[in-house]
């Protein structure tokens, strides 16, 4: 498998692309919806390959499922290519794979930098905020005006 | 008839006003076992809480003795110009009751500082004070929360940058109503958090200011329109208050959706903080003074700081893992991920005293790891810890 260099932005739009359709409508949200990746592990996992799984949760919307995930292994140490500059801003140039995007557009590799950790595969609900519906001063760019 | 004077009336009054003031009737701080005084943000309030209770149970007993004016009190009772406890703070006695003990009236010294946020998120703040420690505890997460009346499921970072950063011109429905938008002010660490995270400096918040964890709460609780009211808080009240309150979804810069920081809404997993889907997070912060070996260097403080930090060992009158699970925070042997500094970049951690299995069982009730009453396990590579087959 060929790993082919990828910004986190174009990750995230790549997410952003093949996530779950079902988006909340203005004002109140569609629910929790749930990111079925069938063996999703939450525990932590060791080189021996054990996973400690939560359960199914309750599936209340659109349910996409990602397959099953790769069993990670947890570096003791911090990875060597965590490059994020900004301090909260996950938007920083880091290699990934998109082999590791999966049909259900969350990230189903052992995860290694902060936007792969947040778009990890889970099992776990999620419930999608839309900037784009429900924020109307969101710049047409998706930037941030300044405060007043 | 004449009239009676009303000078006897007020006198009395002014009297029982004075007999009835809580500095009138708390006791003395100093008379108090052993006591150990800190400071610093109400998130850990409930923590010390649980602490003091136990530690006032010693056969030999300390007092935990606490004042919650704000998150970076905590650093600010530490510097050249140390901030001194004044008025009243709480202590616990061994059945957990909370009291209100009196400071002196010169002020007293803080033995231990305690907030969410390291030293440098605090204003006037430049770097650690000398002969200062910086300790790390359980995490703390920081919450988004509505009235459980609220239809309201998630919020995005962008979406807290209008809300708190505008306010009501902020046009965020439902959230457009300044009276039901809650805060707090500069020195509150999930103000810092929220402020990091979504890209607002902690003293250009819009909204009303609860001053404390507890009145955020009860403030978004109780408002008249529960569809407009969001307020944030640390997890550990959030969670204790699920029947008035609801934690919403977040969904930071780069997430493809929100989570909350437990894998459903009626759990207490902390699944997603643990993984790394839920972002707002951070380790809680103790400050002492410290002597050249980096350890506080009162030995009473030594040994409180070091519950937090493993290095006073657990016993079973104090028992530190459980108590802080219970309490609704995440020792970092539960933690799967782990960040330096605050909302740090997030890093795969193993910790070396894993206690995934035993974090389940006590916060959820149960756990599908293997117990280990006899201490050892039949699963080549998992090790026995505090009762169960951890993965390693």
């Amino acid at each position: 498998m060929r790993a082919l260099p990828l910004t986190l932005g174009a990750l995230a739009l790549a997410l952003s692309l093949g996530c779950d359709s079902t988006e909340e409508a203005q004002p109140s949200d569609s629910g929790p919806i749930v990111r079925d990746v069938g063996t999703a592990d939450t525990g932590a996992v060791a080189d021996t390959g054990a996973v400690t799984d939560t359960g199914s949760t309750t599936d209340t919307g659109a349910v996409t499922d990602a397959g099953t995930t790769d069993v990670p292994t947890v570096d003791a140490q911090a990875p060597a290519d965590v490059t994020d500059a900004a301090t909260t801003d996950v938007a920083a140039d880091v290699p990934a794979d998109v082999n590791c995007v999966s049909d259900g557009g969350c990230y189903a590799c052992a995860p290694s930098t902060t936007a792969q950790f947040l778009n990890h595969c889970t099992s776990a609900a999620c419930a999608p905020f839309n900037n784009a519906l429900r924020l109307p001063l969101l710049l047409a760019d998706g930037g941030l005006p300044p405060l007043p | 008839m004449a009239r009676r004077p009303k000078t006897p009336w007020i006198a009395r009054t002014a009297l029982a006003a004075l007999l009835l003031t809580p500095t009138a009737w708390a006791v003395d701080c100093n008379t108090l076992p052993a006591p150990i005084y800190g400071t610093g943000g109400s998130a850990q309030k409930p923590l010390f809480a649980r602490f003091g209770a136990r530690l006032a149970g010693l056969p030999t007993p300390r007092t935990v003795i606490y004042s919650s004016p704000g998150a970076c009190f905590g650093i600010n009772a530490f510097t050249a110009t140390p901030t001194r406890m004044t008025g009243n703070a709480s202590y616990w006695s061994a059945a957990g009751v909370e009291a209100t003990c009196a400071l002196p009236v010169a002020g007293q010294l803080a033995d231990f500082g305690s907030m969410g946020n390291t030293a440098l998120q605090c204003a006037g703040i430049t770097a650690l004070p000398a002969g200062v420690g910086d300790f790390e505890g359980p995490v703390t997460t920081w919450n988004f929360f509505v009235p459980v009346a609220s239809s309201q499921q998630s919020i995005s970072s962008a979406a807290a940058y209008f809300v708190y950063g505008f306010g009501s011109t902020g046009n965020v429905s439902p959230w457009t109503n300044d009276a039901l938008i809650i805060r707090r002010d500069e020195n509150s660490a999930a103000q810092i958090f929220v402020g990091l995270a979504a890209g607002i400096p902690p003293s250009r918040f819009r909204g009303v200011d609860a001053m404390t964890n507890a009145r955020s709460i009860s403030l978004v609780a109780m408002a008249t329109t529960a569809e407009a009211a969001i307020g944030f808080a640390s997890g550990e009240n959030v969670d204790a208050n699920r029947a008035t309150v609801r934690t919403l979804a977040y969904q930071h810069t780069g997430q493809t959706c929100g989570y909350r920081p437990d894998s459903t809404a009626t759990s207490f997993d902390k699944a997603n903080v643990r993984d790394g889907h839920y972002w707002l997070w951070s380790s809680t912060h103790l400050f002492a003074r410290v002597g050249a070996d980096g350890r506080p260097s009162d030995p009473a403080v030594r040994e409180f700081v070091g519950y937090f930090t493993g290095a006073t060992p657990e016993t079973a009158a104090v028992p530190t893992t459980e108590l802080e699970i219970r309490n609704g925070n995440i020792p970092r042997c539960a933690m799967q991920v782990w960040r330096d500094g605050d909302l740090g970049p997030l890093y795969s951690q193993a910790p070396a005293d894993n206690c995934a299995c035993y974090f389940d069982f006590i916060a959820t009730g149960s756990t599908t790891c293997t117990p280990c009453p006899a201490g050892t396990c039949a699963t080549p590579g998992q090790a026995c810890r505090r009762g169960y087959c951890e993965a390693y």
